[in-house]
């Protein structure tokens, strides 16, 4: 027994698993919610950013 | 839709198939096939830009899945104790020829840097291309390939041993 041997196994394994794959809405839900969160931290950072330039600007009297 | 994600659904239908049957090699568990699965999309999502079509779209597929798979595990093992990683847990692979029981042991037996050698190669990819994928040299890959195909030749030899004794 060789490991090539093996290699169509590892095709036959591949594309049974590609049978059972999702979908393509699941995919775009996926990288959908990534771009959310990123949104997300930008958001946060934006509002951050600002609430810090705020005090420095009470705390030196403007 | 963007066409940016138009674009990247269309790319990687065809590689679906790669992305599941690592997550499945690699965890034995659905819920981190699950996990690995949506890990492994949302970084060659990430990845996308870089990708230029200068390597084949598979090679990229698995250059990105594997490495994301590998700082998966590396990550999990510094949380969850090293026997779950390692443990005996069945690997579901359906196949129906002769081969299965022995790309089952294969997969279950060997440590997380080897088994992605020997999906690479069983793949079709030569030494020098695994070693890119991999970031490891030629050499390293040549070594670790000899060492597993003996084993895998021992292996073969004592259970094709027991089988005619019983």
């Amino acid at each position: 027994m060789q490991l090539e041997d093996l290699k169509n196994s590892w095709h036959q394994y591949k594309f049974l698993n590609s049978i059972n794959r999702c979908s393509s809405s699941e995919i775009l839900a996926i990288i959908e919610g990534e771009v959310d969160k990123t949104d997300l931290r930008v958001k946060r950072f934006v509002g951050n950013l600002v609430m810090v330039l705020a005090i420095i600007m009470i705390c030196q009297g403007g | 839709m963007e066409l940016k994600k138009q674009h990247f659904l269309k790319s990687i239908e065809n590689s679906k198939g790669i992305i599941l049957s690592l997550c499945r090699v690699y965890f034995p568990d659905s819920e981190d096939q699950k996990d690995a699965f949506q890990d492994v999309i949302l970084q060659l999502w990430k990845s996308f830009d870089s990708f230029r079509g200068d390597s084949e779209l598979n090679t990229w597929v698995y250059t990105i899945s594997i490495r994301t798979i590998l700082n998966k595990i590396r990550k999990l093992k510094k949380s969850v104790s090293h026997d779950r990683l390692d443990g005996n847990l069945a690997v579901a692979i359906p196949l129906t020829d002769d081969n299965k029981e022995l790309l089952n042991i294969i997969i279950q037996q060997l440590n997380e840097d080897d088994k992605a050698l020997v999906v690479l190669f069983l793949e079709g990819y030569r030494n020098k291309e695994i070693a890119e994928i991999l970031e490891i040299t030629p050499t390293n890959v040549s070594t670790r390939l000899n060492r597993i195909k003996s084993q895998l030749k021992l292996k073969y030899n004592q259970t094709s041993d027991a089988v005619r004794r019983s």
